[in-house]
């Protein structure tokens, strides 16, 4: 089974936001990210509380977090309370927050929704370097642009089912997202 | 090396639950208060039922002056008599089933020694004058029938009230703190990240049960530290139940946290469930029907053998089916919370 497979697989299962049926998982490895649309974080800690008690919970090392909090430009709000940030940096802190693992597959849904212009484009690059770094990205989108600009594989869904599956500059991709 | 990682799992969750409940500020709602006070109170013993007759217990092996006897049966709208053993009678007093107990007294021979529970209550008025107004009306006695009144209970306010406020604070953990915070965790969707993580359920609802316990705990210390009692070294069966009763009460708590999908609900649902829970237990020593009907109500498995055995001494030993309603109750409990977070109920 492939990484976006597997990560579809999970997708059909009813335990989505669960590394689910840990007796087969194991504790060993988390498989994938999950990034919901609004971020869920302890607004009344700290970023590096956050972060510090996610990493003891997926046991990765304090340098992890400074690791993490380099990649996502956090480093001067580490001490911040999270509900003083911006939406824009939520939602880093999120995606920051569920790469301490290191997984292969990480899942968003509807990363921009509700984000102005400039936010929207910040997590859109986001995206592209975690892809680029070797990541398999699942994302749920209903906008056609931001599928063109990020996705290689597009699946449409009408009613729970799969009526599309291929490029996103396929014509018969476009004329269904469009119905 | 398993166990060693789910119990290093379930403190860190549990002090984060505890950094969470320091930082979080509860808003408490009371309107059903009035409500179920009035209920409870409807349920006290109202003046004129049959109950106003005192209930007095004779030793079935006591020497009691004839004109006594005669008088207190002469007046039986006043006093209904019973004969008892001594062992029956104060058990009986205890369970509110008698309201006094008269022994005759050895040294005089025309006195008694009158056994109460309580040495200040309306019942031990009632009776005293009761008394004394048929010593009045019969003749050849000058001597006062009563010699002495001696209370079962002799404690003071602080200590006779204090099994309520204990009663009261492992409630407000139980029923309102835990629910609140176990359904903002799951509004905010807090839950859904923990549970991304490579932990267990019941890590999870372990931790819930250690930040109940701490609370309850912390609540039950201050109540000690502000009125300055000491602990009752010579009996602590007490405080296996308010730490089994903390536990319990708290996997109750997160239970119907679960139930709930925001922190409105819990907090609506847990004062439904936490007014019923407490009025009537808290009520109980007033009235025999209040004690009857308290007797269902989980709460009272706490509170009876927590206030007996601070304010009568009674052993662990005497409330062991209670401990065992109270662990079935949690065990329960944790039982649909975890079947509930499994299934991700209303996340």
């Amino acid at each position: 089974m492939d990484e976006a497979s597997l990560a579809m697989a999970v997708i059909k299962s009813k335990y989505l936001a669960s590394p689910a049926r840990k007796s087969t998982w194991a504790r060993s490895k988390v498989k994938y990210g999950f990034i919901p649309e609004l971020p869920n974080l302890y607004d009344n800690f700290s970023v590096e509380y956050n972060l510090k008690l996610f990493a003891r919970l997926f046991r990765v090392s304090p340098e992890r977090i400074e690791q993490v909090l380099e990649q996502f430009g956090l480093l001067k709000f580490r001490s911040s309370q999270v509900r003083v940030l911006s939406k824009g940096l939520k939602q880093r802190l999120s995606i920051a927050r569920s790469i301490l693992p290191d997984p292969p597959v990480i899942i968003f849904d509807e990363p921009t929704a509700g984000l102005d212009y400039n936010i929207t484009k910040e997590i859109h690059e986001l995206l592209k370097n975690l892809h680029e770094s070797g990541k398999t990205i699942l994302f749920t989108s209903h906008s056609r642009e931001e599928t063109k600009e990020l996705a290689t594989r597009v699946i449409n869904l009408q009613e729970g089912k799969m009526v599309f599956d291929g490029l996103p500059n396929d014509e018969k991709c476009i004329y269904i997202s469009l119905q | 090396m398993t166990g060693y990682l789910m119990m290093k799992n379930v403190f860190i969750l549990a002090f984060n639950d505890i950094a969470a409940a320091i930082k979080n500020k509860s808003i408490w709602l009371l309107i059903f208060i009035p409500l179920f006070v009035v209920i409870s109170l409807k349920l006290a013993d109202s003046p004129g039922s049959k109950s106003q007759q005192l209930k007095i217990g004779l030793l079935s092996d006591g020497n009691y002056p004839q004109v006594i006897i005669k008088s207190l049966t002469a007046a039986k709208e006043l006093f209904f008599l019973s004969r008892v053993t001594y062992v029956e009678g104060s058990q009986q007093l205890k369970e509110k089933k008698l309201d006094a107990l008269l022994i005759p007294d050895k040294q005089a021979s025309a006195s008694l020694t009158l056994l109460v529970l309580k040495k200040d209550s309306p019942q031990t008025f009632f009776i005293v004058n009761g008394l004394s107004e048929l010593q009045k009306t019969s003749a050849g006695i000058k001597n006062s029938w009563i010699s002495r009144i001696e209370p079962m209970q002799e404690n003071s306010a602080e200590i006779q009230t204090f099994p309520i406020w204990i009663l009261m604070v492992i409630l407000l953990v139980g029923c309102i703190i835990l629910p609140a915070q176990v359904a903002e965790e799951k509004e905010k969707k807090l839950l859904l990240g923990i549970m991304q993580t490579p932990i267990y359920e019941i890590e999870w609802l372990l931790a819930k049960l250690i930040l109940g316990l701490v609370l309850c705990c912390l609540a039950v210390s201050t109540l000690y530290a502000a009125s300055g009692l000491k602990l009752n070294t010579e009996n602590l069966g007490y405080l296996v139940f308010i730490i089994i009763g903390s536990i319990c009460f708290s996997s109750f708590g997160v239970m119907l946290g679960l139930l709930c999908r925001n922190q409105a609900g819990a907090r609506t649902l847990g004062f439904i469930v936490y007014v019923p829970f407490l009025i009537p237990s808290a009520l109980s020593d007033f009235s025999i029907r209040l004690t009857k009907f308290s007797r269902f109500i989980p709460s009272y498995w706490l509170y009876n053998p927590v206030r007996a055995m601070l304010l009568e001494n009674s052993r662990l030993s005497d409330y062991s089916f209670d401990l065992l309603c109270l662990l079935f109750l949690g065990l329960l409990s944790f039982g649909v919370s975890h079947y509930l977070l499994k299934k991700r109920w209303l996340m």
